[in-house]
């Protein structure tokens, strides 16, 4: 069998750079809140999510600083319960994470992300307390 | 071309009390147990300060210090790769793509060239972008 760089996951289907629609999901903290270090704190609800076939995934910061983003991990689940992404360092996803403004954001193809039960996490070694729009997760589809 | 994330999982790699030519191997995950990976990514302090698990990240002029061999099966398919190949702002946003690999996970290593920019109990992630 020849070998060839075919690869069966990308070169067979569609490109995905064409999107129907975005939900921007925001992350807000209240004002008062304490978050414990490390401590997943869970996303709120977005019924337009459900049963959606995303493309992409982005994040803008908005009170969040480069600081912050680089301690924030995010992690999705499918209303199956499957984990979908574990731990996605939020400066992936993030718009100006390639050099040379290439802007070259990674491409999904995850369905049905159960946003409710899905979670971002914020590791440091103290309490932190933010109020306001953190930033917005957009879900692209 | 790029890959099309279906499902990815963030693994850490201590590397512990560093000293040249040392070997870290990769932990058990269940996860990517008979999984399919086709993109590999790796990170430093500039993109993740901290690990999920608290730990230092290593600095980005670490990653030239660094290379990562990856097995399949009893093989060494991928071969002191400099981790910094791997590292998306480093190649100019592209994610490194691999042709369906299902790692031995616990026998690829991590190996330490060089103690350059590393310091102690340090840590390295690598993103793995896989099917089941």
């Amino acid at each position: 069998m020849i070998q060839t760089n075919i690869n069966p996951v990308t070169d067979v289907k569609p490109p995905f750079n064409v999107y129907n629609g975005v939900v921007t999901v925001p992350v807000t903290v209240r004002a008062g809140v304490v978050n414990n270090a490390s401590t997943p704190v869970y996303f709120t609800g977005s019924p337009v999510l459900k049963n959606r076939h995303i493309k992409g995934i982005t994040i803008q910061p908005i009170l969040a600083t480069t600081f912050n983003l680089e301690r924030i991990y995010i992690t999705l689940f499918n209303s199956s319960g499957d984990q979908l992404i574990t731990a996605l360092p939020a400066k992936s996803i993030q718009s100006n994470f390639a050099t040379n403004g290439s802007n070259k954001y990674p491409a999904f193809n995850i369905y049905d992300i159960d946003i409710i039960n899905s979670y971002w996490e914020y590791i440091n070694n103290i309490s932190w307390i933010i109020t306001g729009t953190l930033f917005n997760i957009n879900f692209y589809y | 071309m790029q890959p099309i994330i279906e499902k990815s999982y963030l693994v850490e790699v201590n590397l512990g009390t560093i000293a040249v030519q040392k070997q870290i191997n990769f932990a058990f995950v269940p996860q990517l147990e008979g999984s399919t990976i086709y993109g590999i990514q790796s990170f430093s302090a500039t993109q993740t300060a901290l690990s999920p698990n608290g730990s230092t990240v290593i600095a980005n002029a670490g990653l030239a210090s660094l290379t990562v061999t990856f097995v399949v099966g009893d093989t060494q398919e991928i071969f002191l790769l400099p981790v910094a190949d791997l590292n998306s702002p480093s190649i100019y946003g592209f994610i490194r793509m691999f042709n369906n690999k299902r790692l031995n996970l616990t026998k690829s290593f991590v190996t330490i060239q060089a103690t350059t920019s590393l310091n102690n109990n340090e840590s390295i992630l690598f993103n793995f972008i896989y099917r089941r």
